[in-house]
Parts: C-alpha cells; structure tokens; sequence
C-alpha cells in the first residue's frame, strides 16, 4: 500500500488558474505532505477557495502541473477522477449541505463517491448504518438530532454535519475553507478542534481569515497573496510582522 | 408660466416605433381575423348570446342525465390520467438528456461529443413534441391507431412529454446548485449529484407543475372527443350543435368541480412535500407509508388503462406498431406542390392573425376583469364601516373572478364552439374564443401581478385622496406593466399553437385544411401542414422572445411559463 501512496499528498509546480480573466493562481509551488496539517491564510481574494478547489480536484489548473494523491487530474478518465474526488473530503465555506435531507442523510452523503444512490437511499433503514452515523454525531455533539431536517439547525450546528459527513467520507486529504465563517470567534476554537480531531490520520488543508484559533493546531502556516505564495513558514516561524505584511493594503503607486 | 425645457419632446411610446409597429400589426390581425363588428352586435348574434345564457339555466339534473354522465366523465379523468404518466414517463429522461451541459459540468461531468449531441437531439425532440398542439397530435393519432381513447392518450402523452419535459429541465436548471456540486467534487457521478443534491429543493416544485399539466391535461381530454379521441368532448359538442344548453351546462359545471379538485389536490401535494423531514424512509413505518402512496399511484394509473381498455400490451402489439409505422411512412414525401402551397400560406396568415386578435382581446378583457378583481382594498378596513361602494367593489371583485374562472376551465376549442354557433363559421370566431379563454387566464395573472406591486405609491396616492380606481391605474399598473406584457407574450406563444387547431372546428386557419387533407387521407399535405405548424409556432416562439429581451429585462423564463404555458 505503501507505494500507491505518495509522500506528498499535494503538490503544485508552477500552477496557474485563471478565472473570468483573473489569475486567482498564478505561478503557485507548494508540497503538502502526508500527516501534514496546513493553514492556508491571505486577504480576500487572494486565491484561497481557487486553490482548494485545484486540491479537491473539483477544478483543474490551466498551466503548470498540479498533482493530488500522486494523480494529475486533468489528466484522468472519468472514472477515476471520481474515484481520486471521493479520495478528498470537503467542508465547503457555504457548507453546502442538502437542506431537505436530515442529519442522517446529509453525513451518509458522505460516501456519495463511492456508493451508488439505492445503496444510500436504504441506508437510512440499515442498523448498522444508522448506529455508526450516530457514534460520529456524538462525536460532533449531535447525536440528539439524527432524524432531523437539516434546514432546522443553526448555522453552527450545520457545520458541525458537515464535519461529520467528512468523518464518514474517510478521505484521505480533509479540505475546510474558512470554517470559521459561520461561528462567533467563541465557538471558533471548538470548531477548530473538531476540525483538527475529524483529521487525524489524515492530512489537513484550511483556509482561514483567523489565525488564532489555528495557532497551535496546525504544522504550517502558507500565506496567499494575488494567487502566489508570499510565505511557506512552521507555526514556530510566523510572526506578527509577517501577517501584517500579508494583508498590508497596497497604495495606488 | 411654462419652464425651460431644453430637452427634446419625447413623444408618447405609442407614437413612437413600437407602438405603431403594435397599431399597424393589430389592424392586419383584426383584418386577417375577418373581424367585424356588425355581426358581434347584430340581433341575430345578439339573441343567439341571450339564448346561450338563458338556455343554461337551470343546468341538466334530470337522473336520466345524470346517469349517463358518468360513462364519459370517467373516460375523460382517465385519459387524462394515462396520458399524463405516459407524458412523465416521456418527459423525464427526455429532462435529464437536455439539461444543459453547463450544469452537468458543475457536478462534476464531463460532457464529451456523445452527450453534447444526445443534448441537441432531446432538445429538438421536445420542441417537436411541444409545437405541434395536442388536439393536432390527436388527429394523427387517431389515423394511426384509429378512433378511441387510444389516441387521446398518445397525443396527451406526447405534447405534454415535450412541455413537462422542457419544464423539468429548466426547473432543475434554475435551483441552487451548491448541494450538487458539493456531491459532485465529493465524487458521485453527475446523474446521482443531480438526483441527491438538486432535486430535493426542487421536488415541491416539479409535483405541483405536474398536477398543473394534470389539470390542463383533463379540459385537453374534454375536447379530444371533439376528433374521435375519446372523452366527454363528444357528448358536449352534441348537446351545443342540439341547442341543449342546459346539458351543456352541466358538463362545464362538472368540468369546473373536476379542475378546482385538482388544484386543492395539487396544494396538499406541495405542502406535504415541503414538510417531508428527509429524503428517503427513515423508519419501516414510513417505508410502508411511501410504498403505499407509490403503489396507490400506481393502482390510479392502472385502473386508468383498465377503463380505457389499454394495455402497453395493446399500445404496444405488433399490428398497432405496423399501424403506426404504416401511417408514419404515408406521410412522406410531403406534397410541395405549387397550387397546395399557395393555399396555404393565407391560412397560415389567418392563424397568425387569429393569434394576435385573440391574444389581444384577452389583454384587454383580462386587464379590466383584473382591475375589478383586485379593486376592493386589500385587508380589512380599519374602522370596520365598510360603505355601500366597498361592499360593491368586493361583490365585483368576487363576480370578476368567478368569471375568470369560467373562460379558463373552457378550453379555446369549446369556445370556438359557442362562438361558431353563434356568429358562423370563420376565423374572427377563433379570434373571439382565444380571447375569452385566454382572458380568464390573463386576467389571474394580472390580478396576482397587482395584488403583488409594493404598496408605497399606492398608500401616497390614497393619502392624497385617490379613490381605488385611480389607485390601480395610477400606481399600481405602470409598476407592473412589464411584467404584464412579459405573460402577454408568453400566452401569445400559446395561442399560436391554439389557433392553429380551431380550424378543426370551422373557425378559420391551418386546422381546417390538416383536417381535410386527414379526412381524405392525402398525407404528403398533412405533412406539409405539420412542418408549417411547426415552423410558425417556433417564429412565435422566437419573436415572444426577441420581444421580451428587447423591451423588457425578461425575467427567467421558467419562472411565467410553468404557470401558464
Ligand atoms: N468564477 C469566477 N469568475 C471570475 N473570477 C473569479 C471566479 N472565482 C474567483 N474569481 C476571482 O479569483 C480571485 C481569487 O478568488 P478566491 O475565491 O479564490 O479568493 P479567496 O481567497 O477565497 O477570497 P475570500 O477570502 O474572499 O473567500 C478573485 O480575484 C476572484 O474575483
Ligand atoms: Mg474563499
């Protein structure tokens, strides 16, 4: 197994992206390697969804090689890029869960990569199913509200389903985009915590405007600027004055 | 004193070019409908009218009636019933194939040559399928597989395969895709991100659009058997061309419980769906409940076919299918013979003219049925002394939308009908029965349009004094005004397909000479007929579209087809 798994679970030479006539990825390297837990930071804009995106294999970059799980999407069959998405579990920054479905449903959507619809429309109804979801929502703190719609939940509460279905999914690469967006800077480090929990054993991308919830959870810390990479630094490396230069406001010149 | 004005005079729009272009356009309609306003209000159409009106009452409710009503009606709910299935059953793999690629994109597909091609071809199928009108569909039918029930099923299924299926795909298309491209990045394939993560928020919607086109598919089936398709349409036709009017009555009467039945139906269905907790069975108890209404479904439509004595057995046999495959061949070559075609291009302006007549005596009529709909104030008055004036305008409102109702449950066939058997045969009887049906359903639209406009400069002007009437046209109707153009020339692309079959009753256009060339079996014409049928629906279609993009920020287009098309 060994040898199917590569040492880096990410790696960017020289990517670039454009969309809608802006490089939101422009010339980018970075290696992320397996274990590794990343925090992504940079002002708005900067590129950080767009790259996420290049790392789920949900988007493919327009020059450069990017390489996810040792694969190069861009260049894969159908079948196997599903299978290589289904290898990358995602908590999206609008969460993106089905509003209609419950809380069960939602985390067994997890596996939607790898089991086909009847398989998932009748695991509601198989025990085993149904009790293991229910360990991972104790997990999370939501074991009470299984049968529940998830439109019903609180924003905060919706997220912590989000994580859940990636805690189903075992991916091997977890991807948060601002996760923090939708809970008031208290709940930040609990959300941080679960985050950091649901990827053990596993590799770890988030981008976040809010460093200090992730100061000491995370390995690295890669800051984004206009789609380049401005810093690449260990959490022991990164100081004040290196944020203050990542979000720096350029005057006209 | 006047003030300086050193902009230029603005004329008034319809002094400027789309206004004319509307005049000179509705003058060629009115002269192509053969309008004449001598005989709308000559005594002999006039007494014609009042014995319409009197002949109604009382309706029929003799039990010799009464007994032999349910025979018909039953088909007629039947035909509707196997013939919508038959047009989900069409009409959803026909969605799914036409989805825009952009979408399957977004969850994640990627749409190589073969699926942009089957793309283009489930298109094309469903603009055929929804061009040609069912009652034409019905004609075809009936040759190919003979007279009976048979064919009012097919021709149902089959135009309305082409509506539902183009509805779906634009319902689809326009609900929010974050939970599907969610699916798909997680990787399901673009089939199961659809069915998992877009159309749940959609479900509510697609049930009620489909109980709508359940309802239009029972007044469809109450005429079919106005060409041998089956259904209460016959019986009806009987009683008006025997002046019995009162039976005629009763049918419209029984017509009318039918569609109010369907829509209470329909809003049960929508909040049901809405509250649903999940998206599949999570308990066993629910399992058997969904099971159970899945089943019952299937019991109505099977019971349906057992009515009608149909069977996919029988639709499907090998003689039906030489039937069908034999009429199919006949049809070809067309016949483009000179003579023929020169006869057809004035029946197709007629049509055209009908059209735009129609069309516009329904915005007329249906814009002032709407004003008195919506004339009484909205809510209750707050000192609760409503005065002689106010209890009137709400007697008139609810009078206005009793009558609305009424010109909509008849379908234009059925008013082509009255209309023929009151003033002769002839398009401008055509152009009369598209108006009066389509008024009805202009003038809902209307009303709701008005009823929605934001009150501020309605409750300034009524601070100023202004009575309701000057309200509505002061306030609320410049506010809407585009948004009643925008269902005008929607209904228009529908009237296009309806007037091309009023001929079939002798009320002028290219139904008439289809239903000749039918009758004598001349095939190559029926083609010919068809292809020209099709082509002037699609210009229609066109033009309504250029229209509303070019003087109108057009809103999206399912959001007013699906209520009205
Ligand atoms: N679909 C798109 N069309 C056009 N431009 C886009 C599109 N998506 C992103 N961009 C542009 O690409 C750049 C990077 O966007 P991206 O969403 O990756 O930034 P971000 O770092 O995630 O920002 P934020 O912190 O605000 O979420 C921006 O300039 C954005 O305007
Ligand atoms: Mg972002």
């Amino acid at each position: 197994m060994e040898s199917a798994f590569p040492r880096d679970v990410l790696a960017f030479q020289g990517a670039c992206r454009t969309l809608g006539g802006v490089r939101a990825i422009d010339a980018l390297d970075l290696r992320v390697s397996r274990g590794e837990r990343v925090a992504v930071v940079g002002p708005s804009g900067a590129g950080k969804t767009t790259l996420l995106r290049l790392a789920g294999a949900s988007l493919f970059a327009s020059g450069g090689e990017v390489r996810v799980l040792g694969e190069d999407p861009a260049g894969l069959p159908a079948g196997k890029l599903r299978a290589l998405r289904a290898r990358v579990g995602t908590i999206h920054q609008q969460l993106h869960l089905v509003p209609q479905a419950s809380v069960l449903e939602n985390v067994l959507l997890g596996r939607v990569g790898t089991q086909g619809v009847l398989r998932l429309a009748v695991a509601p109804l198989l025990r085993q199913d149904r009790e293991r979801v229910a360990a991972l929502l104790d997990r999370v703190g939501l074991a009470s509200r299984i049968d529940e719609r998830v439109d019903r939940l609180s924003g905060g509460e919706q997220q912590r389903v989000a994580v859940a279905r990636v805690l189903w999914q075992e991916p091997d690469l977890v991807l948060a985009d601002e996760p923090f967006s939708s809970v008031d800077p208290e709940r930040s480090a609990e959300v941080a915590r679960l985050l950091v929990d649901a990827a053990s054993g596993r590799t770890l991308v988030v981008s976040t405007h809010q460093i200090a919830p992730l100061r000491d959870l995370v390995d690295r810390f890669v800051g984004l600027r206009a789609g380049r990479v401005l810093f690449d630094l260990s959490r022991h490396q990164l100081t004040e004055e290196r944020l203050a230069a990542l979000y720096r406001i350029e005057g006209p010149t | 004193m006047s003030p300086p004005s050193a902009a230029p005079v603005r004329r008034p729009w319809w002094l400027r070019g789309p206004g004319l272009a509307l005049a000179v356009a509705l003058a060629l309609a009115w002269r192509g409908s053969e309008g004449n306003l001598g005989t709308l209000l000559s005594a002999d159409t006039l007494r014609a009218f009042s014995d319409f009106l009197g002949g109604f009452l009382p309706p029929a409710h003799s039990a010799d009636f009464l007994s032999g009503i349910w025979r018909p009606l039953l088909q007629t709910v039947a035909i509707a019933t196997a013939g919508m299935a038959l047009a989900v059953l069409l009409g959803i793999p026909l969605a799914l194939a036409a989805i825009d690629p952009r979408l399957r994109a977004s969850l994640g597909g990627r749409p190589g040559l073969p699926s942009v091609l089957l793309h283009r071809a489930a298109r094309l199928l469903l603009a055929v399928m929804r061009s040609i009108p069912e009652v034409l569909w019905a004609l075809l039918f009936v040759r190919a597989v003979g007279l009976g029930p048979a064919a009012g099923v097919l021709a149902i299924g089959v135009a309305y395969g082409g509506i539902v299926g183009k509805v779906f795909a634009e319902i689809l298309e326009s609900t929010p895709r974050g939970p599907g491209e969610a699916l798909g990045g997680a990787g399901a394939r673009p089939l199961a991100a659809l069915l998992l993560g877009i159309a749940p928020a959609a479900r509510a919607t697609l049930a009620s659009y489909t109980l709508y086109r359940f309802d239009c598919a029972i007044r469809a089936s109450s005429v079919l058997g106005l060409v041998g398709a089956g259904g209460l349409g016959q019986e009806l036709e009987l009683s008006l061309k025997m002046l019995r009017y009162d039976e005629a009555a009763t049918w419209v009467l029984v017509l009318f419980a039918l569609v109010a039945g369907v829509d209470a139906l329909s809003r049960a269905a929508r909040t049901r769906l809405a509250l649903r907790p999940s998206l599949f069975p999570a308990t066993p108890a629910r399992l058997a409940r969904d099971a159970g209404s899945a089943l019952a479904g299937i019991a109505v439509v099977g019971a349906a076919a057992r009515i009608l004595e149909l069977s996919p057995g029988t639709l499907l046999s090998a003689r039906a299918l030489r039937s069908m495959g034999d009429f199919a061949r006949s049809l070809w070559p067309p016949d483009l013979a000179l003579p023929f075609l020169r006869q057809l291009l004035p029946a197709a302006a007629e049509t055209l003219a009908v059209s735009v007549l129609g069309t516009t005596l329904a915005a007329a009529l249906g814009l002032l049925l709407a004003l008195v709909a919506t004339a009484a104030p909205r809510g209750w008055v707050e000192d609760a002394r409503i005065g002689i004036p106010e209890a009137a305008s709400r007697i008139a409102g609810a009078g206005a939308r009793a009558l609305m109702n009424l010109c909509r449950t008849l379908p234009e066939l059925l008013w082509a009908l009255a209309f023929v058997l009151a003033i002769g045969l002839g398009p401008f009887a055509g152009a009369l029965a598209i108006g009066v049906h389509t008024a009805g359903v202009l003038g809902r639209l209307y009303a709701e349009a008005l009823d929605e406009v934001p009150a501020g400069p309605a409750m300034a002007l009524r601070a100023a004094g202004a009575g309701a009437t000057s309200e509505r046209l002061l306030a609320s109707l410049p506010q809407a005004f585009a948004q009643l153009v925008a269902y005008t020339l929607y209904r228009w692309e529908v009237n296009i397909r309806a007037a091309a079959v009023l001929g079939v009753v002798g009320a002028g256009g290219l139904g008439r000479i289809l239903y000749v060339s039918l009758s004598v079996f001349d095939h190559g014409r029926t083609l010919t007929v068809l292809a020209v049928v099709l082509v002037l629906v699609l210009a229609v279609d066109a033009a309504s579209t250029w229209l509303r993009g070019r003087y109108l920020s057009s809103p999206a287009s399912f959001a007013a087809s699906s209520i009205i098309l």
